[in-house]
C-alpha cells in the first residue's frame, strides 16, 4: 500500500493540535504529521521521500517566525521531487499581497481562512488528495472512503 | 500691501498726494474704517498701525486680508465701477490713515498720468498681496481639515473599538465561565476515583499543556509504536503527554485510558489558554480606544509598551523581538491609549522594514530606560535605515501613505506619533544608519 503523507505546519502548537485532531480520520489510510516550523517540515519531507513515501498535500499557516507560509511553499514548489504536492493555505491574517504571492509563487490551490470549519476543511482536504493520487496515478480503491467520488469519477471520465 | 524698499519716487507720491493733515483719520484699535458694502470714494494710505478686511455676511473669523503701514486700503471699492466695499474694514491696532479722494482725471494731466502709474503698481502689488494671503489660508485650512479627519478617524476607530471589546467580553466570559464548570465536572465526575497516575496525568495536561515540540513528539513515538499495538491517534496523545511508555508498564487498557485524560486536560487547558489571550488582546485595543483617550498622572509606560506589543504580536512574530524594559520607571503623566499608538506605529514600521527589505535575522529591540527627569524609550531595528534625504521629510504629514490590506488603520503613521509625542511636551529623535535605525522617544517625568 502506498503511504501518503498530509504534513501541517504552523507555528502555534494548539492549531496544530485542533488540525491533528480535525484530520484524524486520514491517519487511518494515510499519516498526518504536523510541524511547528517551515524548516522542520523540509526536514520531513527529506525524510518521507527517502523512504520512497509521497508527500500528498501541505496545509501551512501564512504567518510564521523565521520562514512565512509563502517562501516554504514556494520552495517546495521549486524542488522536482514535491512536484505533485498539492499545497493549502491556512491562515487568520493574509493581505492581498500574500494571496497573490502565494498562489503565483507558491502555486496554492486552495486557501482557507482560520477559524476554519471542520466539514469544510475536510471537504477542501479529500478534493486535493483525490487530485494527488489520480495524478501520481496511485490506486485510489485504496483510499476510496478518503477521497471526493466526484473529482475521480472526472478524473477516470476524462481518461477514457 | 508693503514697500519694503521704498523709492523715492514712491515716497514723493506719498508726500505729494497723500499727507494733507485735513484728509487724515485716526482710529483706535477695533474701530471700523469702512463697513461693509459701504460706499467708498477714498482711496487710504496706513501712515501707521494695522488694518484688517474681514466678511461678517459669510461669518468668517478669519480676515480676508491685512494692511500693515506703507500700504493702500480701499483699492477694490475706489477702482470699482460700484464703489461699494466688499469687505469690512477694522483697525487692528491703533493707526492713522491718510487718504485720496479726488478724481485722478480732474488733476493737470502730468499729475493725472503720475498718480495713474503709481496707482497701478499699487492696485497689482494688492493683488498679488491678496492672492499671497488667500493662498496661505487655504493652506493653513486644509492642514487644520487633515488633523480632523485624522482624529475624527480615531476617534470612529476607538468606539468601534469599545464596542467590538464588549461584545467579544461577553462572548468570552461566557465560554470561559463554561470551561471552568466543565472543568470541575471532567475533575469530579471522570477522574475522581481513577488510579492516581491517571488522575495526575489528566492534571498534568489541564496544568501545563503540550510541553513537547512536534518534532520531539514525532522522535519520541517510535518507543510507544513499538510497545502498543494501539491506534495512531492514540499513540499521538500518549506521547505528547510526555509520559515515559514504561510507566504503563504494557497495559493497553491503561493507556488508552491514559491518552483520553491526559488530552481532555490539555483541550482544557489550550481553551484557557486561547480565552486568555483574547481577553489580553481585547484589554489592549481597548486601551487605546475612546475609553481610554483621557490622561492619567499614573502611567505606567513600560505597561503601555506591553500593551502595543500583545496587539501586533502576529506582526512581530516575525522577527526577533528583545525588550529591555526598566523595572523601577516612575509613572508619568500621560495618555496611555495615545502611548500605546506611538509604540504600534514605531515598532509595526520597524517590523515592516526588516520584512520589506528582506533583512536576514531581523531583529527589533524595545528598551526603556531613564535619566533625571525624562523616561527613554527606544525602539532599534537592524534594517537598511532611513536615506538620508528622507530623514527631515519623514514626519511631515503627506510623507507616509502607504495602505496595506493588513493595517486595519491602527498605525497613522509618523505624523502621529509626532503629533501625540508633542501633546506629552515629548520629543522624537531618528538616528539611522544601515544596519540600525533608532527611533528614541523623550517623555517627561512628573514633576
Amino acid at each position: 500500500m502506498d503511504n501518503l503523507y498530509i504534513i501541517c505546519v504552523d507555528d502555534q502548537q494548539e492549531v496544530l493540535n485542533a488540525l491533528e485532531q480535525d484530520l484524524s480520520l486520514f491517519d487511518e489510510k494515510m499519516n498526518v504529521e504536523v510541524c511547528d516550523s517551515a524548516g522542520e517540515a523540509l526536514e520531513l519531507m527529506d525524510e518521507i521521500d527517502q523512504q520512497g513515501d509521497f508527500v500528498a498535500l501541505i496545509i501551512s499557516d501564512q504567518v510564521m517566525p523565521e520562514m512565512t507560509g509563502t517562501t516554504f511553499l514556494a520552495a517546495v514548489r521549486k524542488d522536482s521531487r514535491f512536484h505533485d504536492t498539492r499545497k493549502m493555505l491556512l491562515t487568520g491574517q493574509a493581505t492581498h499581497q500574500d494571496t497573490i504571492q502565494a498562489i503565483n509563487t507558491g502555486g496554492i490551490v486552495q486557501y482557507v481562512e482560520k477559524p476554519w470549519q471542520k466539514d469544510i476543511l475536510l471537504a477542501n482536504v479529500k478534493t486535493l488528495l483525490s487530485h494527488f493520487v489520480m495524478t501520481k496515478g496511485l490506486d485510489y480503491q485504496e483510499f476510496i472512503d478518503l477521497l471526493d467520488q466526484e473529482v475521480i469519477y472526472q478524473w477516470l471520465r476524462n481518461r477514457t | 500691501m508693503n514697500f519694503s524698499r521704498q523709492s523715492s519716487r514712491h515716497e514723493a507720491i506719498i508726500t505729494k498726494y497723500f499727507s494733507d493733515p485735513e484728509r487724515e483719520i485716526q482710529l483706535k484699535a477695533g474701530e471700523v474704517l469702512l463697513e461693509q458694502y459701504e460706499i467708498n470714494n477714498k482711496l487710504f494710505y496706513v501712515a501707521e498701525g494695522k488694518i484688517c478686511g474681514y466678511l461678517p455676511d459669510k461669518h468668517l473669523q478669519e480676515p480676508v486680508f491685512e494692511a500693515l503701514d506703507s500700504s493702500f486700503v480701499g483699492v477694490y471699492s475706489f477702482f470699482s465701477e460700484d464703489r461699494k466695499s466688499y469687505s469690512k474694514v477694522v483697525a487692528e491696532e491703533d493707526s492713522v490713515i491718510r487718504y485720496f479722494d479726488d478724481n485722478p482725471f480732474d488733476l493737470p494731466p502730468a499729475d493725472t498720468e503720475e498718480l495713474l502709474t503709481f496707482l497701478f503698481n499699487v492696485v497689482v502689488g494688492e493683488l498679488r498681496s491678496r492672492q499671497h494671503f488667500a493662498g496661505n489660508m487655504a493652506y493653513e485650512r486644509q492642514a487644520t481639515l487633515q488633523k480632523l479627519i485624522q482624529t475624527e478617524k480615531l476617534a470612529t476607530l476607538g468606539q468601534m473599538a469599545a464596542g467590538l471589546a464588549h461584545e467579544l467580553n461577553n462572548a468570552i466570559g461566557s465560554l470561559s465561565g463554561n470551561l471552568r464548570q466543565l472543568e470541575e465536572d471532567i475533575s469530579k465526575d471522570l477522574v475522581e476515583g481513577e488510579h492516581q497516575q491517571l488522575a495526575d496525568l489528566f492534571t498534568k495536561g489541564l496544568q501545563e499543556g503540550q510541553q513537547l515540540s512536534s518534532l520531539d513528539v514525532r522522535k519520541a513515538r517510535s518507543k510507544w509504536e513499538k510497545t502498543y499495538a494501539l491506534d495512531k491517534a492514540t499513540i499521538k496523545k500518549l506521547t505528547k503527554s510526555g509520559i515515559d511508555p514504561d510507566e504503563i508498564a504494557g497495559d493497553t487498557v491503561k493507556a488508552l485510558k491514559a491518552a483520553s485524560l491526559w488530552n481532555l486536560g490539555y483541550l482544557l487547558h489550550d481553551m484557557k489558554t486561547a480565552a486568555t489571550h483574547a481577553t489580553h488582546v481585547i484589554q489592549s485595543v481597548k486601551s487605546m480606544g475612546i475609553a481610554n483617550q483621557s490622561w492619567s498622572k499614573e502611567v505606567k509606560v513600560n505597561n503601555t509598551i506591553e500593551d502595543a506589543l500583545a496587539i501586533i504580536r502576529s506582526l512581530t512574530k516575525q522577527v526577533t523581538l528583545q525588550r529591555q524594559l526598566e523595572n523601577e520607571l516612575p509613572d508619568i503623566t500621560a495618555c496611555s491609549g495615545e502611548l500605546v499608538q506611538v509604540w504600534i506605529n514605531l515598532v509595526k514600521n520597524a517590523v515592516e522594514s526588516l520584512i520589506n527589505n528582506k533583512v536576514s535575522r531581523p531583529t527589533v529591540q524595545i528598551s526603556t530606560t531613564q535619566t533625571a527627569d525624562q523616561i527613554v524609550i527606544a525602539i532599534e531595528d537592524n534594517g537598511p535605515g532611513v536615506p538620508g534625504e528622507l530623514r527631515e521629510k519623514i514626519f511631515q504629514p503627506s510623507f507616509t501613505t502607504k495602505v496595506d490590506g493588513l493595517s486595519f488603520g491602527l498605525g497613522l503613521g509618523l505624523t502621529i506619533v509626532k503629533r501625540i509625542i508633542s501633546e506629552h511636551e515629548g520629543d522624537i529623535t531618528l538616528f539611522s544608519e544601515p544596519g540600525k535605525t533608532r527611533f528614541t522617544v523623550y517623555l517627561p517625568k512628573n514633576v
